[in-house]
């Protein structure tokens, strides 16, 4: 086994890592912050991580049941939802798929290229059997339509649709309206179990405490400038201070473009590489909001989705859509243990009046006003806000994304996040990649880090 | 009993006309019913005001087979087809763009934004003339089944999967974003400038209650490629006369060919026994049996309202339920005292001579779609114009014009609901004109007569229910295999002889004619009449 080279110290890379020394590599982690966790510090739902990829990484963890996603308008929270017939009804219709989706995110995604072996369709087509006529006709047709659509057709009332549409459409560019965006609730229903008991913090600190019983050597606070190649082949990366590492392989679980682009330099790219990455989407629509309080808000519901209706998350896109300012941002709310981290959904990375000291301020003004309604206010005022364009430069999430790639049908299974890239390796020997940018795609799963270092 | 028409066909539109030429000259006896005074359904002619022609809905020829054209002798029987040879985008800030078919004009025109943009632009109309001439048989046939262990269904399931192969893996998968796309993402994977990508945008969202970002439009761009492969047959463009010379030229090749045709014929119910339509009862009582009844009619209307909903599989009334019309848009049919100069291109020139777009950016469609969203029509509109009289003079008095414009978005389901559409109409033509005025100054006092038409008025006048143009939105969930409804969407229905033929069955909406070919095409092969 060779020397690997895991760029990124976020829950992939980390996984990544864990992957390769299980396998006998010799690996070093390199991350550009100061700590270790990447997005583990600005997500917060564990709902959709995988049980198969915790087991895989060993990690201590305990399951909880997961706190059910409540809803609440200016008047106060309310009821829940999970007991409505409709929604107990729309839940077991998820479930004819959810087999389906879960086995499809456990595994590299087909190859549907040209050089792929015939041999690599018997999945698929086994799969397809399984699911049957009816549930392959229906997926068809349930596939393209807007959630709202889709959940009209169960009767979920409107108030409760935004409470379950708003956290799925996080990896999105879409909103209850946009064709498609039923897939994108289906695949996250169909990926949420139990959450980890804990929360992300303790996911966090699993992973962290797992590296430090390996070999894998750590480096904090290294920022890859460059990843080198020599006749096509990775050789290792050139670090910030200039110092070379060697290496045989090199896994980037930073996204696809910041990684094609950014790191690979363009002599090294394959003819037509550099397009095909570009035009990957990657438009962040969320600022993230976080705050320490005393006191709990929302009467201590730990999940929450502050929106009246799926009106008010559609409008919330359109803000992000015409690149204003959002005047009623849908919240989702994650409160563990007096943190809150809040998802502030319609705000664009490329908002017209750019981001700036006063454009975060007004955000984050209009954020805590709207929580101020559910708890002590006072609490919010050392509330920080990472605009779209802070998590690009603090995390280096292309177009402040937070899964380095929209979630849509032609960047999701073999199409993420381009067919040629789909099964991790890239057209550069030795390099891998294995951030949130690839399969599986609709929720944070903690799937891609692994399944990356199984493909080396 | 002994029948006297082999089938009777509900609705004298235009594929109802093309399927009724197509039986009948396989020699079956046919009857045509339409309840209007004139036929074409929505693809009619009608002199509404003294002297000016309009084409009261549909306004182009858009990909009117030519195998249709043909086989029924078309031009024998009066068609002609004028090409369409620019679409002419104006700004607002008196900038213009002109695309036709005279590459070197086009590159210049282009260049005048981007020159990046005029260099990829034949470059993009090779691509998608090779996705054309893909697609081009999956309109021309009928649409398999792709769940189905059936010889024929897998037969045609593998060639199919063979030409998609042969496309190879660029194209292939240009292919396959093209029909999940946004219309706009899709372009902007080629082009730089907003000014071009908005009106190219806007052919995605003709008839959809969706805007130029929503993912699924991008599919339709590709309608324009296919029609430059059907080639000399033109289909694309104007008929002479109006939309309602098709529909005119389609009626005398059936008759020609021996099919009976009744105007001021409504049908009022189809008569179903034991699961088997008989034939049917018209508004004024009248009852006509047939071997098969073919309805011309949007699906949910055909069967909920001419069929009953006791007649029917509980499962197939849940699905015609859930099938989305959802019309969207409107037309304004003006007659002019003279011509309405462009401030960005004043003059007669060739710009006037094809369609014209109102799409300066696409940020306007999207404002334009989210006041739909919300349920009212857009403040500013996406309009897509043609100046019938330019191209044929006799459409309107000498020196005087028609102007026919398509309006969108005009969504059916007003905040206050559908019946509040009478009393907006005006002000939803206000919006047009003025909106219009912006690019052509003088055009305000040359109107001499104002048609509006609403989505109500739509379906109020040409049984397009909810308004729809398409019979039914043409979005991924809708189309192919599931169109009308998965598991009927080659025409037959779960009622045995009866059959559908409309722009609500593959391929969809637009005159193509092409529903109406394939509904007939099946039901000689299955013996049915």
């Amino acid at each position: 086994m060779g020397t690997a080279l895991v760029i990124g110290g976020g829950p992939n890379g980390i996984a990544c890592a864990l992957t390769l020394a299980e396998r006998g590599h010799a690996v070093t982690l390199v991350e550009a912050r100061s700590e270790l966790g990447g997005r583990t510090h600005v997500l917060a739902d564990t709902r959709t991580v995988q049980p198969w990829a915790v087991r895989s990484l060993g990690l201590p963890l305990e399951w909880s049941a997961s706190p059910e996603w409540i809803g609440a308008d200016d008047s106060g929270v309310r009821a829940s939802i999970e007991g409505l017939p409709s929604v107990v009804a729309w839940r077991k219709e998820v479930e004819r798929f959810g087999g389906l989706i879960r086995t499809l995110s456990a595994r590299a995604a087909p190859n549907i290229r040209s050089d792929a072996a015939w041999t690599s369709l018997v999945g698929p087509a086994v799969q397809a059997l399984k699911l049957g006529r009816a549930n392959g006709l229906e997926l068809a047709r349930v596939g393209p339509l807007c959630a709202e659509d889709w959940l009209d057709e169960w009767s979920v009332p409107r108030d409760a649709q935004a409470t379950l549409v708003a956290p799925a459409l996080t990896g999105t560019w879409m909103g209850p309206k946009s064709p498609t965006s039923a897939l994108a609730v289906l695949f996250y229903a169909a990926l949420s179990g139990r959450s980890i008991a804990g929360g992300m913090s303790a996911l966090h600190g699993a992973l962290i405490e797992r590296l430090e019983g390996t070999a894998v050597s750590v480096r904090k606070g290294a920022a890859v400038t460059r990843i080198d190649i020599a006749d096509g082949r990775v050789t290792g990366v050139t670090l910030a201070d200039g110092t070379n590492v060697m290496a045989d392989v090199v896994v980037s679980t930073v996204g696809p473009k910041a990684t094609l682009l950014g790191l690979v330099p363009p002599r090294d790219l394959p003819v037509g590489m550099d397009q095909t990455v570009q035009n990957i989407r990657t438009r962040g629509i969320i600022a993230v909001f976080r705050a320490t309080v005393t006191s709990p808000f929302f009467g201590g519901a730990e999940r929450v989705v502050l929106a009246e209706d799926t009106v008010a998350v559609e409008r919330a896109f359109d803000d992000a859509k015409h690149r204003r300012m959002p005047v009623r941002p849908t919240l989702v709310v994650h409160q563990d243990r007096g943190e809150l981290v809040v998802h502030v959904h319609g705000a664009a990375r490329d908002l017209d009046a750019g981001w700036s000291v006063d454009t975060a301020e007004a955000l984050r003004a209009t954020v805590v006003e709207a929580l101020a309604a559910h708890g002590d206010a006072g609490a919010l005022a050392s509330g920080t806000l990472l605009t779209p364009a802070d998590l690009e430069r603090e995390y280096g999430l292309e177009g402040g994304h937070l899964f380095h790639g929209e979630f849509a049908i032609d960047q999701f299974l073999s199409f993420r996040p381009h067919p040629s890239l789909t099964q991790y390796r890239t057209a550069i020997e030795g390099l891998v990649l294995g951030g949130a940018g690839m399969h599986p795609a609709g929720g944070f799963t903690l799937a891609q880090g692994i399944l990356a270092a199984q493909s080396v | 009993m002994t029948s006297k028409y082999d089938a009777i066909i509900v609705g004298g539109g235009h594929n109802g006309l093309v399927c009724a030429a197509y039986l009948a000259k396989a020699g079956r006896k046919v009857l045509v019913l339409e309840k209007r005074h004139i036929l074409g359904g929505a693809a009619c002619s009608e002199e509404v005001y003294p002297g000016f022609t309009y084409s009261v809905c549909s306004y182009v020829v858009s990909l009117l087979r030519p195998q249709i054209i043909r086989d029924l002798q078309l031009p024998r029987f009066g068609l002609h087809v004028l090409p369409l040879e620019s679409t002419f985008s104006p700004y607002p800030d008196g900038r213009s763009l002109m695309r036709s078919a005279d590459p070197a004009a086009t590159r210049r025109e282009i260049a005048s934004f981007s020159a990046r943009d005029a260099d990829v632009y034949p470059i993009f109309g090779k691509a998608m003339g090779q996705l054309a001439r893909f697609t081009k048989p999956v309109i021309d046939e009928r649409a398999p089944d792709p769940m189905s262990w059936r010889p024929r269904e897998l037969m045609q399931l593998l060639r199919m999967g063979k030409q998609f192969r042969d496309l190879g893996d660029d194209l292939g998968l240009l292919q396959y974003k093209l029909t999940t796309m946004s219309a706009v993402d899709f372009l902007a994977e080629w082009f730089e400038t907003d000014e071009l990508i908005a009106p190219m945008s806007c052919s995605g969202i003709i008839g959809t209650m969706l805007g130029v970002k929503s993912p699924g439009t991008a599919y339709v761009l590709l309608h324009h490629y296919m029609g430059e492969i059907d080639g000399s047959s033109r289909a694309w463009g104007f008929a002479r006369g109006g939309t309602g010379a098709i529909s005119m030229a389609i009626a005398r090749s059936a008759e020609h060919f021996g099919a009976e045709i009744r105007t001021n014929a409504g049908v009022a119910q189809i008569k179903v026994r034991s699961g088997a339509a008989q034939g049917v009862v018209l508004e004024d009582g009248t009852e006509l049996d047939a071997k098969v009844v073919i309805s011309g009619a949007e699906p949910r209307l055909t069967f909920l309202k001419l069929v009953g909903e006791s007649e029917l599989p509980t499962e197939f009334v849940t699905q015609l339920k859930r099938y989305k019309l959802r019309g969207s848009s409107g037309k304004v049919n003006l007659a002019l005292d003279r011509f309405p100069d462009f401030a960005s291109r004043p003059g007669i020139g060739m710009h006037v001579r094809g369609d014209i777009s109102i799409a300066p950016n696409t940020d306007y469609l999207e404002r334009a779609y989210d006041d739909a969203k919300y349920g009212d029509f857009s403040k500013r509109p996406f309009m897509n114009i043609v100046f019938p009289s330019v191209m044929d003079p006799d459409m309107a008095p000498e020196g005087k014009h028609v102007m026919s414009i398509f309006v969108q978005y005009a969504p059916y389901h007003l905040k206050e609901g559908p019946a509040h559409w009478p009393e907006k109409r005006e002000a939803f033509g206000d919006a047009v004109v003025d909106t219009l005025a912006e690019y052509c100054p003088t055009l305000k006092d040359s109107i001499l007569h104002r048609q509006v038409l609403t989505p109500w008025d739509l379906e109020q006048e040409f049984g397009l229910t909810e308004g729809n143009i398409f019979h039914g939105e043409l979005s991924l969930d809708q189309l192919l295999f599931q169109r009308p409804t998965s598991g009927w969407a080659q025409y037959k229905t779960p009622i045995r002889k009866l059959w559908l033929c409309g722009s609500g069955a593959h391929p969809g909406g637009g005159v193509m004619g092409a529903p109406g070919q394939l509904a007939a095409k099946e039901i000689l092969l299955g013996g049915a009449c």
